[in-house]
C-alpha cells in the first residue's frame, strides 16, 4: 500500500484525506432510491394522474380535494390514535417486560430465556402474517377463539372487527403485540448498562423501589427511551401491511391509517394524484418527526 | 379523448413486442408463449381435480404443439392489484402473450388486445352462443371480438328449506323472517357488507340495478349520487340499514368483504339464508354433508316485489401477442382448457361455476347439477359492472359507505353524500 | 439482601408475570399451530377446540405441495442475505468516514441521512415501480435489493457511526504511527473492535428486510420471486374454498425458520443487541 514516489503520495494523500470515496456508495444508493421518487411523488401530487392512464394535467386539485374529503380528518385521527396508543403501550410494556426479565435474571430464575425469546419471536414475524393470525382470532362467531373466551365469562360475542371503535382497538392491540419486542430489547439493553453502584447507593440511601425507578433509573435511561420513542413512532406511522391483512381499513374507514390510505387510493382506486397528495402529507409528518428527532439528538450532543 | 393516447402508446408497445419477439433463448422455430393466469386457473390450483385437469390439458396441448414452450406466470390473488399491474404492463409494452382478465376490467384492455374474429371462425365458434352479458364484455366498440369468456358466476339467495319454507322476495319479508328464525337460534339474513368487491357485487349493485339505477353515465362518469339515481342508492342503503337496525342482520357482516367470508358461518351451521355467489354451492356440498340436501336457491330479494337483478362475474382471456403463431397457440390453449364445448364443460365439472355459452348447458360433456338451469335463467338478465375507469373508486367508496351504515357510524344519507363527494369531482 | 420470604414472594410474583407474558406472546402462535392441524370440519366447531382432535398433518403436506411456500422462504433468505451484505459493505465505510473524517457539510449530510430514514417505503415504491417498469427492471432482484438496502442504510450507518465514535481515537493514532493506511485502520482496528455493533446491525437489518412488505409487493410481479412476507398473501383464501387451516399451516411454515433461528441464536442476538444498542 505504501507509495514511495513523492508526487503519487501527494495525490494519493489528497484522496486519502477525502471522505468522498467512503461515502460514495451510500450517496449513490440514497440518491437513486430516495431523491428521484420523492421528487416524483411531489410532482404527482400536483397532478390528476391515474394509474390506468398515461396523460394528466397539473393541478393543485388533489390537495384541495384531499383536505375537503369527509374522510381526511378521520384518517388523521385514526392514524393519530393508532400511533399514539401503539407507541405508548409498546414502550410501557417493553419497559415493564425489560424490568421483569432483568429482575428475573438477577434472581437466576428459570424460564427467563424462554420469556425473552417469546417476546422477540413476535418481532420476527412479517406484518401480513400477523394480520392474518389476528384476523382469525378475532372471528366474531362463536367459533372465534377470543369470542369463545368472552363467552366463558357469560358475555355476548364482541364485534371486534365490525364495530368502528372496537376495530381500531383490535388493530392497535395486534400492533402492540408486534412491536413490544423492539422496545423491550432496546430498554433491556439500556438497563444492562446502568452503573450498578448508583442503583446500590440509592438503595442504601433508603430509596423505595418506586423512587429508584423514577428518580434514578428513568433519568439515566431517558436518552435511550427518547430514541426508542422516535423509532417506533416512525415505524408505526409507516405501518400498513398488518392493518391491510387484518381489517383492510374497515369497517368504513375506521382503521384506515394514512399509509394504507395511500395504498388504497393508488392501487384500489387507481387515483395516483390523490394518493401522491396523501403521500406528501405523510412525508410532511415524517419530516416533522425528523426535526423533532434532530432537536433531541442535538440536545444530547450538547450534554 | 384519452382513447387516442392509449391507442398510440398501445401501438408503440406492440411494435416493441414485435421487435423483441425474435430473440428468445429457445431453439429455432420454437415459440415461447407467456401465459399469465391466476393461481386457481393454473396447475397450482388448490383443488386437486382442477390442478390435474389443467396439467392434463396442457400435456395434450404440448403434444400437439411440440414447438411451443409455455411460460406460465401467476397473478396476484388480489384482483385489483393484479389488474392494475397488467394494465401497467400493457402500458409499458411488457404484457404477456395471453392473460386472464377479470370481466369488468376487460373493456379497458381492448386497445391492447388482438381481434379474434378469424380464429373464432377457424375454430367454428359463434359469438352469439355466448350469454348476452358475456358478448357485451368481449366485443369491442368496433364490433370485433377481443376475448374468450370462460366460466361465469352469479349472485343468488341461498336458503335452508328446513328453516325457511318460502324464500323471501323482498328485503322486508327477509327481515321479518330473520327475526322469526333467530328465535330458533339461527342467524338472520347474512350478506357481505364490509370493504371488498363482494359487497358491491352481491349486496349493493343488484338492489340498485333492480330499481333501474345507473352507476355511471354514458361517458363513464359517476352518476349514482345525483337525481333519481341518488334516491335509488339511498333506498339501497336505507334498506340495509333497516335490516341491521331491526336486528335481522348481525353487525359483524360489516367485516365481511367477500362472499367467501360467510363460509365459516355457513359451515358452523347457524346460517339459514344468505346472499352469495353460485360457486359457494361446492363448498357447501363438501362441508355440510347431508344437510346440503335442505338448501335451495332463489333470486336475490329486492326492495319491491317483481324487481329482478343480479350480477354476473367471471373472467375472459385476452391475447396481446402480435405474432400469428403465438396468437394461434394461445387461442388453442385457452379454448382447449376453458372455452370449447368440451373444454368449458369439463372445466366446469371440476371447477364449478357456470357456462357462459348456451350450447354448453345442453352439452353431453356438461354434468351440471340441480341448480344449473336455475342459474342459467338468472344469467340471461344478469348485469355486469360498468367498464368505466372510475368504477373502482365508485365501488370502494360505496363499500366504505355501506360498512359505515352497518357498523352504525353514519346514517345512510350521510354515508351516501360522503361517498358521492369523494367520487364526484368538480 | 432480601430475606428468604421476600425473595420467595418476589419470585412468585415474577413467575406470575412470566406466565402472563408468555401467554400473551405465545398464544397467537399456539392458536395458529392448533388451527393448522385441524380438519376443515373441526375449524368451525363451536366451542372451538384448543387441541385438535385429529392431528391433520396432511394440511402441511398439501400447502408445501401446492403453494410456493418453500420457494418463498428460499427467496426471502436470498434477499435478506444479499441485503445484509450490501448494507454492511456500504454502511461501514460511510460510518467510518463520518466518524473519523473532518469535512465540510458533515452535519447536513447526517441530517439528510436521517431524513431518508423517515421516508415511508410506500411513498418511494410507487415512483420506483413506474421507473422500473419503463426500464424493464421489475422482477429484478438486483434493483430490488438496492431498494431494500436504501431503506435500512440510514439507520445502519447512523448506528455504526455511533459505535465507531465510542472507540477512542487514540487507537487510530497508534495505528497511524505504525504506518497503517486508513483502510487498514478500518479493517484491522475498527471492525474487529466493533464486532458486537456489526452483529447488531446485521440482526436488525435481517429482521427488517425479512418483514419488508411494500417494496417486494410493488416491485415484483412474478410470484415465483416473492419473499415470504408477500407470498403468504397468495395463500389467503381464494374464491373457491375456505382454507383457514391451510392458511394457518402456511403461516406456520413461513415463520418457522426464523423462529428456530431465533431460538438457536437468541443468546447471541440479545448479547449483540445489548452491547450494541446502547452505544447508539
Amino acid at each position: 500500500m505504501k507509495t514511495t514516489q513523492a508526487g503519487q503520495k501527494k495525490k494519493a494523500g489528497r484522496w486519502r484525506d477525502s471522505p468522498l470515496p467512503w461515502l460514495l456508495p451510500l450517496g449513490i444508493i440514497l440518491t437513486f432510491v430516495f431523491l428521484y421518487p420523492v421528487f416524483e411523488i411531489v410532482r404527482f401530487s400536483f397532478t390528476n394522474a391515474s394509474l390506468m392512464d398515461t396523460d394528466y394535467e397539473y393541478t393543485i386539485g388533489s390537495f384541495l380535494r384531499l383536505v375537503q374529503l369527509p374522510g381526511f380528518y378521520q384518517m388523521l385521527t385514526v392514524t393519530g390514535i393508532f400511533v399514539f396508543a401503539s407507541v405508548f403501550f409498546q414502550l410501557f410494556f417493553g419497559f415493564l417486560i425489560a424490568l421483569i426479565i432483568d429482575r428475573g435474571q438477577q434472581l437466576k430464575m428459570r424460564g427467563t430465556v424462554a420469556v425473552r425469546t417469546a417476546v422477540l419471536t413476535a418481532w420476527a414475524i412479517p406484518g401480513v402474517i400477523i394480520g392474518i393470525i389476528w384476523r382469525i382470532m378475532y372471528n366474531e362467531t362463536e367459533s372465534g377463539i377470543f369470542n369463545h373466551f368472552v363467552s366463558l365469562f357469560g358475555m355476548d360475542t364482541m364485534p371486534f372487527l365490525s364495530d368502528p371503535q372496537m376495530a381500531l382497538f383490535a388493530v392497535t392491540l395486534a400492533n402492540i403485540w408486534r412491536g413490544t419486542a423492539f422496545s423491550m430489547i432496546l430498554l433491556y439493553a439500556g438497563i444492562q448498562t446502568l452503573p450498578k453502584d448508583v442503583m446500590e447507593a440509592a438503595k442504601i440511601d433508603g430509596a423505595s423501589a418506586f423512587q429508584r425507578l423514577t428518580k434514578v433509573m428513568l433519568p439515566m435511561l431517558a436518552p435511550i427511551i427518547l430514541i426508542n420513542l422516535i423509532i417506533i413512532s416512525i415505524d408505526t406511522f409507516n405501518t400498513f401491511d398488518m392493518v391491510m391483512a387484518l381489517t383492510g381499513g374497515g369497517p368504513g374507514q375506521s382503521t384506515e391509517v394514512i399509509a394504507l390510505s395511500i395504498y388504497t387510493s393508488i392501487f384500489r382506486e387507481f387515483n395516483l394524484g390523490h394518493g401522491a397528495a396523501t403521500a406528501v402529507v405523510l412525508l410532511i409528518i415524517n419530516v416533522g418527526m425528523t426535526l423533532v428527532y434532530l432537536k433531541i439528538l442535538g440536545k444530547r450532543e450538547e450534554r | 379523448m384519452k382513447k387516442t393516447v392509449i391507442g398510440t402508446i398501445g401501438g408503440g408497445a406492440l411494435l416493441f413486442l414485435a421487435a423483441c419477439g425474435g430473440n428468445g433463448t429457445s431453439g429455432e422455430g420454437d415459440v415461447d408463449l407467456d401465459w399469465l393466469t391466476t393461481p386457481s386457473y393454473s396447475p397450482q390450483a388448490t383443488n386437486e381435480e382442477e390442478a390435474d385437469y389443467i396439467s392434463g390439458k396442457i400435456a395434450e396441448f404440448e403434444e400437439e404443439f411440440p414447438d411451443v414452450n409455455i411460460n406460465m406466470d401467476l397473478q396476484s390473488t388480489d384482483i385489483d392489484e393484479a389488474m392494475s399491474r397488467l394494465l401497467e404492463q400493457a402500458n409499458t409494452g411488457r404484457a404477456p402473450d395471453v392473460a386472464a382478465i377479470d370481466g369488468f376490467y376487460f373493456q379497458r384492455f381492448i386497445d391492447y388486445l388482438q381481434p379474434l374474429d378469424e380464429l373464432f371462425e377457424e375454430y367454428d365458434m359463434d359469438i352469439d352462443d355466448f350469454l348476452p352479458f358475456a358478448q357485451d364484455v368481449i366485443k369491442g366498440e368496433d364490433g370485433q371480438i377481443y376475448g374468450l369468456y370462460m366460466n361465469t358466476d352469479t349472485r343468488v339467495l341461498f336458503y335452508n328449506t328446513e328453516v325457511v319454507e318460502e324464500p323471501p322476495a323482498t328485503w322486508d319479508e327477509a327481515i321479518e323472517l330473520s327475526l322469526d328464525i333467530q328465535e330458533d337460534g339461527y342467524s338472520g339474513l347474512l350478506f357481505p357488507g364490509g370493504r371488498g368487491e363482494g359487497t358491491a357485487v352481491t349486496t349493493l349493485w343488484p338492489l340498485f340495478w333492480a330499481q333501474g339505477g345507473e352507476l355511471v353515465d354514458e361517458d363513464g362518469n359517476p352518476s349514482f349520487g345525483e337525481g333519481e339515481n341518488r334516491e335509488k342508492m339511498l333506498n339501497v342503503l336505507s334498506q340495509i340499514d333497516t335490516a341491521v337496525q331491526s336486528g335481522a342482520t348481525p353487525q359483524r357482516v360489516s367485516s365481511y368483504g367477500g362472499e367467501n367470508d360467510l363460509n365459516e358461518e355457513i359451515a358452523g351451521g347457524s346460517a339459514a339464508m344468505f346472499l352469495g355467489g353460485n360457486w359457494q354451492l361446492s363448498f357447501m356440498r363438501e362441508t355440510l354433508g347431508e344437510d346440503f340436501e335442505n338448501w335451495d336457491v332463489a333470486p336475490l330479494p329486492q326492495i319491491e316485489e317483481n324487481q329482478f337483478a343480479t350480477s354476473a362475474g367471471g373472467w375472459a382471456w385476452g391475447i396481446f401477442a402480435e405474432e400469428e403463431d403465438k396468437q394461434e397457440a394461445a387461442f388453442d390453449l385457452i379454448t382447449r382448457l376453458f372455452i370449447s364445448e368440451q373444454g368449458m364443460s369439463e372445466w366446469i365439472n371440476v371447477h364449478g361455476g357456470l357456462p357462459s355459452r348456451e350450447s354448453v348447458y345442453e352439452s353431453e360433456y356438461f354434468e351440471g347439477d340441480e341448480f344449473s338451469d336455475v342459474f342459467r335463467e338468472y344469467l340471461e338478465d344478469a348485469n355486469v359492472r360498468p367498464a368505466s375507469p372510475r368504477y373502482n373508486e365508485i365501488s370502494n367508496q360505496m363499500q366504505i359507505a355501506v360498512s359505515e351504515v352497518i357498523s352504525g357510524s353514519k346514517t345512510p344519507e350521510e354515508a351516501l353524500d360522503d361517498a358521492w363527494s369523494v367520487v364526484n369531482e368538480d | 439482601m432480601l430475606s428468604r420470604k421476600q425473595r420467595f414472594l418476589t419470585k412468585t410474583g415474577l413467575y406470575f408475570c412470566y406466565f402472563v407474558i408468555l401467554a400473551f406472546f405465545l398464544f397467537p402462535l399456539l392458536w395458529v399451530i392448533s388451527l393448522s392441524l385441524k380438519t376443515r370440519e373441526e375449524l368451525f366447531a363451536t366451542p372451538p377446540t384448543i387441541i385438535p382432535e385429529t392431528f391433520a398433518f396432511e394440511n402441511y403436506a398439501r400447502v408445501i405441495e401446492q403453494s410456493g411456500v418453500l420457494n418463498y422462504i428460499q427467496n426471502s433468505f436470498v434477499i435478506v442475505t444479499a441485503t445484509v451484505i450490501v448494507t454492511l459493505l456500504t454502511a461501514i465505510p460511510a460510518a467510518y468516514a463520518i466518524s473519523r473524517f473532518k469535512f465540510k457539510g458533515k452535519s447536513p449530510l447526517l441530517v439528510i441521512i436521517l431524513m431518508t430514514q423517515m421516508i415511508s417505503a410506500v411513498v418511494i415504491s410507487i415512483p420506483l415501480y413506474r421507473l422500473f417498469a419503463q426500464l424493464d427492471l421489475i422482477n429484478n432482484y438486483v434493483v430490488l435489493i438496492i431498494v431494500y438496502v436504501a431503506v435500512v442504510l440510514p439507520f445502519s450507518t447512523w448506528f455504526l457511526k455511533g459505535y465507531f465514535d465510542t472507540i477512542p481515537y487514540a487507537m487510530d493514532e497508534a495505528a497511524i504511527v505504525d504506518g497503517c493506511s486508513k483502510f487498514q485502520i478500518l479493517t484491522k482496528i475498527l471492525i474487529p473492535t466493533s464486532v458486537p455493533g456489526i452483529v447488531s446491525v446485521t440482526i436488525l437489518v435481517a429482521v427488517q428486510s425479512w418483514s419488508q412488505f411494500v417494496i417486494p409487493y410493488i416491485l415484483l410481479d412474478d410470484d415465483r420471486l416473492y419473499p415470504v412476507s408477500v407470498g403468504v398473501m397468495n395463500l389467503q383464501s381464494t374464491q373457491e374454498s375456505v382454507s383457514t387451516h391451510l392458511l394457518a399451516a402456511g403461516s406456520v411454515i413461513s415463520v418457522l425458520p426464523v423462529i428456530i433461528l431465533f431460538i438457536l441464536l437468541q443468546r447471541f442476538i440479545v448479547g449483540a443487541l445489548t452491547s450494541g444498542a446502547v452505544k447508539g
